[in-house]
């Protein structure tokens, strides 16, 4: 890096949580690098040892604001690996139950919150009205609809739970409480509705797929293998299944992996510039082993969906990679939307099990193992809670590798591809930064929430020349 | 009616001083008063607040010196989302998307300590008492 020029997008606005990109630039005003650092460090894994295996479902779901639930589904599941217990049949449906809603509502915030603003306002619109509050004033009706969406995905959480956010009734052995009848009857009336908002945002992302067909596809489009459950016929899956990793070209590298024995396929290389490490596929090693998850590579993954209009779209979707993985970055939206239809879908099914009204969810047991790995699919993709215990239930070991962090390596080769494509020099205009971070975007990458205290946070742009000094900073609030 | 929200992360100590207030304010029982309590504030509230004549949010300022209770008007702010969504931003979703909106005012509580503690600072703690009583007096004005 001896003669390059710096510039840093910090923080990046519109995704959840705090990070920066750096983007280093060569002689001639190229990008020769990209680097996306997270800044925080949050520590959960090591406070959290000498606490009870069992308090863990209550305390992770901390870590995040936005996907609590997997915290609780992938931590309780580990709990239940220690006690050795199936749960009851009506509890696994509850949970899925409550998976499905946290799914609709984050994948909701990520198109029509985070997302949309730039596919309807523009990417090069003005940075002050290029979000929701911008979209609200232009499509009113497209902003009322995506906050009944996620309010939807919500409201399962606090009809199961009675909480929306950090739910507490996802415990070891099963769940706290049944659901209740009115609840079913009051949830099921919303489904006519869901799916309609989510056909919406699937046209309007799929009519803008048509009319920038070329930037759509050539958006950070290298490929990576990528990871995701699936049943043992293939199917989609969020809450259980086995490990399937298929490589760029759509084959599949290995299959039916038991997430219990993640390690022996998933190696994590730390990096200097960021409290995020680099994850990889062991058996291929760092680079060729980098991988993602989420949306995009769960539909990769899979060989079909469970239910017929998210399955429709599935096909669709497949053929864009005609015969191979889709691999474009962008696509992450269209699998994101179509993940929300199946959501919608499954949601009504479950709904419709008479089982689901049983009252039979809990089992209780204690300690019959010293090591318990619990995973699913968060929002973002696969989630891993692996605990060691003592005699005594106390934990000694708690490793948490999460979804964001697994697409890190990723993020970045997306960064470097789209700064690759628009930003030459520094004097790079902002619709061109807007990119960058869009590429970071597709990924809807949750850097956990933190604390929101009182203030503002603006986006700072620093641009640095090769000895270090600031030639350039440019803040928008 | 009149809604009561205080918002914050409760293990990040004075972050939590909205729930306290919001808390002290809700074992009172007062007729026509609603609290909440929220991790933060949530798009979803602007479908629901047209039922509430005023609205009091309570959080933690780190750079405040004092309570103050200000009335917000409606302003986009660059930083929407909703892990960023300001008062001001949420008021002005609402104007765009509802109409009808409620008067908002913010109770700000001074706050220093954001680690990760369920302990108060010295000023955040002092503080809470006198913001419990000018959110009572708020809402008998």
């Amino acid at each position: 890096m001896a003669d390059s020029k710096i510039i840093k997008i910090n923080p990046v606005t519109r995704i959840e949580g705090h990070a920066k990109i750096s983007l280093f630039l060569d002689d001639q005003g190229g990008v020769s690098d990209a680097q996306f650092h997270v800044d925080e460090f949050r520590g959960f894994e090591k406070f959290c040892e000498g606490r009870l295996y069992t308090e863990m479902p209550v305390i992770t779901p901390r870590i995040c604001g936005i996907c609590p639930v997997s915290h609780s589904l992938a931590s309780a599941k580990a709990c239940d690996s220690i006690q050795r217990v199936a749960i009851p049949e009506t509890a696994v449906k509850l949970r899925r139950l409550i998976q499905l809603g946290q799914q609709l509502s984050s994948h909701a915030l990520s198109f029509f919150y985070l997302s949309a603003p730039d596919f309807l306002l523009g990417w090069d619109s003005d940075p002050a009205l290029r979000n929701v509050v911008g979209l609200a004033a232009k499509f009113p009706d497209v902003a009322r609809k995506g906050i009944r969406l996620r309010k939807f995905g919500q409201e399962i959480s606090q009809h199961l739970t009675g909480k929306k956010i950090h739910t507490d009734g996802v415990i070891a052995g099963g769940m706290t409480n049944p659901m209740r009848p009115e609840s079913r009857e009051t949830l099921l009336k919303w489904i006519p509705e869901a799916l309609e908002t989510s056909q919406i945002g699937l046209k309007l992302l799929k009519d803008y797929m048509v009319s920038h067909k070329e930037e759509v596809e050539t958006f950070a489009p290298s490929g990576t293998l990528h990871m995701g459950l699936v049943q043992a016929d293939g199917t989609h899956e969020l809450y259980d299944g086995k490990l399937r990793w298929v490589d760029a070209s759509g084959k599949i590298v290995k299959d039916q992996v038991n997430p219990a024995d993640y390690l022996n396929y998933i190696a994590e290389m730390p990096v200097d510039f960021s409290y995020l490490k680099y994850p990889y596929y062991k058996p291929l090693g760092y680079p060729e082993g980098i991988y993602r998850v989420g949306p995009l590579s769960r539909l990769n993954v899979a060989s079909k969906m469970k239910t017929p209009k998210a399955q429709a779209e599935f096909e669709a979707f497949k053929a864009l990679g005609h015969g191979r993985a889709v691999n474009g970055t962008f696509f992450y939206h269209y699998a994101r939307l179509i993940e929300t239809i199946a959501c919608v879908e499954e949601i009504e099914m479950l709904l419709s099990d008479k089982e689901i009204l049983s009252t039979d969810v809990h089992v209780v047991a204690s300690r019959n193992a010293l090591e318990g790995v619990g995973c699913c699919e968060a929002p973002r993709g696969t989630l891993f809670h692996h605990y060691k215990v003592d005699t005594h239930g106390q934990l000694l070991k708690v490793n948490l590798l999460i979804a964001t962090g697994q697409n890190n390596p990723s993020m970045n080769k997306s960064v470097l591809e789209v700064a690759r494509q628009y930003v030459k020099g520094a004097d790079v205009k902002e619709g061109a930064l807007n990119r960058v971070e869009a590429a970071i975007r597709c990924y809807d990458p949750c850097l956990s929430c933190s604390t929101h205290a009182l203030g503002s946070m603006p986006m700072v742009l620093k641009i640095h020349d090769h000895q270090g000094n600031l030639i350039r900073s440019v803040e928008r609030n | 009616m009149v809604l009561v929200l205080g918002f914050g992360n409760i293990t990040r100590g004075d972050d939590a001083a909205g729930w306290e207030v919001a808390r002290r304010i809700g074992i009172r029982q007062i007729p026509g008063v609603e609290t909440r309590t929220s991790q933060q504030l949530q798009v979803e509230l602007v479908e629901e607040w047209g039922t509430y004549d005023k609205v009091l949010f309570i959080d933690a300022d780190p750079q405040g010196e004092r309570v103050i209770i200000e009335k917000i008007d409606p302003k986009a702010t660059a930083s929407a989302s909703t892990h960023h969504l300001s008062p001001e931003a949420l008021l002005q979703l609402s104007t765009l998307l509802y109409g009808k909106t409620p008067k908002l005012y913010l109770c700000r509580v001074p706050a220093r300590i954001f680690d990760f503690t369920e302990k108060y600072s010295p000023l955040t703690r002092q503080s809470l008492d006198e913001a419990v009583e000018a959110a009572l007096e708020w809402i008998r004005e």
